[in-house]
């Protein structure tokens, strides 16, 4: 049983897992902490990232240019959903789940079907061993985090964080605040989809189904990260996203090494997160529960 | 500059480390010692549904005879990550063989691995999902069985139960792969007996009942598909159908007690047996898994319901 589990720790198929769903997190979380916006267009937009990797790989183009389009694509779902609520005045998680219903027949037209597979056809892991795929997920994951930390620490970056913690301010210094959210939920939505087409490529095929509980393991993630390092400047905070995306890995890992009952996954990750936020409470002592961006859940 | 929180990290660490205490604890109380197994199998199953249960529970019977296999059970609960993460284990483990129920599974297998011979079950379209390269010939380190319905058969019962129909409704779940594959050929055979099918598509089984009702005076007969969803959610559709008067045939075999009038089918069982049966031949065989032919679908037979065959004035086909 030792050796299994050290086995179990030490592969890198986990971590590549982690870090891919870590990019994701990272998107999850930049529109949740830094603009305060609870945006739930994310299991729909993971998913547009593997339809456009299986739309480009199906047509024997470039695995890279299906990655590179995925950060477009990302970026015109967030455009919708934040104009959704800057312009036609919807509610924030309105908006995302309204994205998120268009989505499911934009992804089921545009992949010609549920499930497309890529056995046999040349995705960015192809004809790589494990350790090799884990490399190339680090280095993608690397470029991504130090892409979205320098944003974030421009002048740009610290409007997107005040304008989820005091919009008012943000509008009394002349600044528009639309612009700011549908600009950040570009950028989020943009990391999604991108996560979203390394993750169907990394598992040989894109299917319909690949984002759903996405949402609660992101945010399981985020706060698993943000107890174990109380994030206060920008480079902690996208640790806290990273090492919580690896630790979520983990104990799913172990859950299954021990299999438990299927069925009960939904319930066990539901109660663990009430477990969660209940010590991040206790951890807080009193102050500010979140220590980096604003608190919406 | 940033200091980590050690209170926190002592006590998140603690917590993480009693789960993995206990969880082992659990885990190790499951899995029985088996005393030197010649086979260690890893079975991956999707999702917990009633067809891929009963290929599972035959299998899972048929392979108790063998004394010398250990089977590795495992169900990723309709999550792609989590078949990932057991075929991952699976290969870590050093297992023998894979066997794969569902098709995101299957897929998800020969993904992981080129080496370990993956046995994938109940796949409708093989070849469409690239599981196989064709059915005679699977290649690689795969094959495997499908339980393809007798669409054709299904089909053409329309034409010998009720010669007048014309119309024919179908609820489609465009989201699932097998639905789809199923629909391929379908639409041709009922071309073929110029007959005219009405698709109206259905997301989840909540919209079985008004989709079912939107067919009302448009179609003579309501064909069943293969889609899970509408699987789950039969029974409002026959509700439906009682009301308005309108035959329902075809589906799977259990679908027939429920209220449709007849189909061709086959029972589920027979399609674990048969994935016993090619996994016994790929672990015995020095060859490779994939000059093994995909085998299936059982033979299929015809299933009646009294009751409704009654209700609409129908006879027995010849």
């Amino acid at each position: 049983m030792l050796d299994a589990l050290g086995v179990l720790f030490l592969s890198p198929n986990i971590l590549s897992q982690g870090l891919i769903l870590s990019l994701a997190v990272l998107g999850f979380s930049i529109s949740l902490r830094l603009l305060a916006y609870a945006d739930l267009t994310l299991e729909g937009s993971f998913v547009l990232g593997g339809v456009i990797a299986s739309m480009i790989i199906t047509k024997g183009m470039s695995p890279y240019i299906a990655l590179s389009l995925s950060l477009v694509g990302g970026m015109l779902t967030g455009i919708f959903t934040a104009c959704l609520h800057c312009y036609a005045k919807i509610n924030k998680l309105l908006s995302g789940i309204i994205t998120l219903t268009i989505l499911y027949s934009v992804n089921l037209r545009l992949q010609n079907g549920s499930n497309s597979s890529f056995y046999n056809l040349t995705t960015a892991f192809s004809d790589l061993t494990d350790i090799g795929i884990l490399t190339k997920v680090v280095v993608f994951s690397l470029l991504a985090f130090s892409i979205i930390a320098t944003i974030l620490y421009t002048r740009y970056g610290l409007l997107l964080r005040a304008c989820g913690e005091n919009v008012k301010i943000i509008q009394r210094s002349g600044h528009n605040k639309n612009v700011l959210i549908v600009s950040g939920l570009a950028i989020s939505n943009a990391l999604i989809c991108f996560s979203g087409s390394l993750f169907s490529q990394y598992f040989g095929f894109s299917d319909v189904s690949l984002g759903n509980g996405l949402i609660i393991s992101s945010l399981t993630a985020l706060i698993i990260g943000e107890i174990i390092i109380r994030p206060r400047t920008v480079i902690t905070f996208i640790c806290a996203v990273v090492i919580g995306s690896l630790v979520t890995q983990f104990i799913y890992s172990i859950c299954l090494y021990v299999n438990l009952n299927p069925s009960d996954y939904k319930g066990i990750v539901g109660v663990v997160l009430i477990v969660l936020i209940i010590v991040r409470r206790y951890a807080s002592k009193g102050k500010d529960t979140v220590t980096f961006g604003s608190e919406v859940f | 500059m940033h200091r980590v929180n050690v209170k926190n990290v002592a006590l998140l660490s603690l917590l993480l480390l009693l789960t993995v205490i206990t969880l082992t604890v659990v885990g190790c109380n499951k899995q029985k010692k088996v005393t030197s197994p010649e086979f260690v199998v890893g079975i991956n199953q999707y999702v917990q549904h009633p067809i891929l249960d009963s290929v599972f529970v035959s299998l899972k019977n048929e392979l108790a005879k063998y004394p010398n296999i250990k089977l590795i059970e495992k169900n990723a609960a309709g999550n792609a990550l989590t078949c990932k993460q057991i075929n991952d284990q699976f290969v870590q483990q050093k297992v023998n063989a894979i066997v794969a129920l569902g098709t995101p599974a299957a897929q998800s297998a020969i993904e992981t691995t080129t080496v370990i011979p993956v046995v994938f079950g109940a796949i409708t379209d093989p070849v469409g999902s690239k599981l196989a390269d064709s059915i005679e010939l699977p290649g690689g380190n795969k094959t495997g069985t499908t339980n393809r319905w007798p669409f054709e058969k299904q089909v053409s019962l329309i034409k010998t139960m009720l010669p007048n129909a014309k119309n024919v409704g179908i609820l489609v779940n465009p989201a699932e792969a097998n639905c789809e594959a199923g629909m391929k050929i379908i639409r041709i055979e009922a071309a073929k007996y110029n007959l005219k099918l009405v698709e109206v598509n259905i997301s989840n089984s909540s919209e079985i009942s008004s989709a079912t009702e939107s067919l009302r005076k448009r179609v003579d007969v309501i064909l069943i598909s293969p889609s899970n969803v509408l699987f789950s959610g039969l029974d409002s559709m026959f509700k439906v159908a009682s009301k308005y008067n309108i035959p329902v045939l075809g589906g799977d075999v259990s679908s027939v007690d429920k209220g449709s009038i007849a189909t061709y089918g086959f029972n589920n069982n027979d399609v674990g047996k048969m994935t016993a049966e090619i996994l016994m031949k790929v672990l015995n065989s020095k060859e490779l898994a994939g000059t093994i032919p995909v085998m299936g679908p059982p033979p299929s037979k015809l299933y009646m319901n009294s009751d409704m065959m009654k209700k609409y004035n129908l006879t027995k086909p010849l």
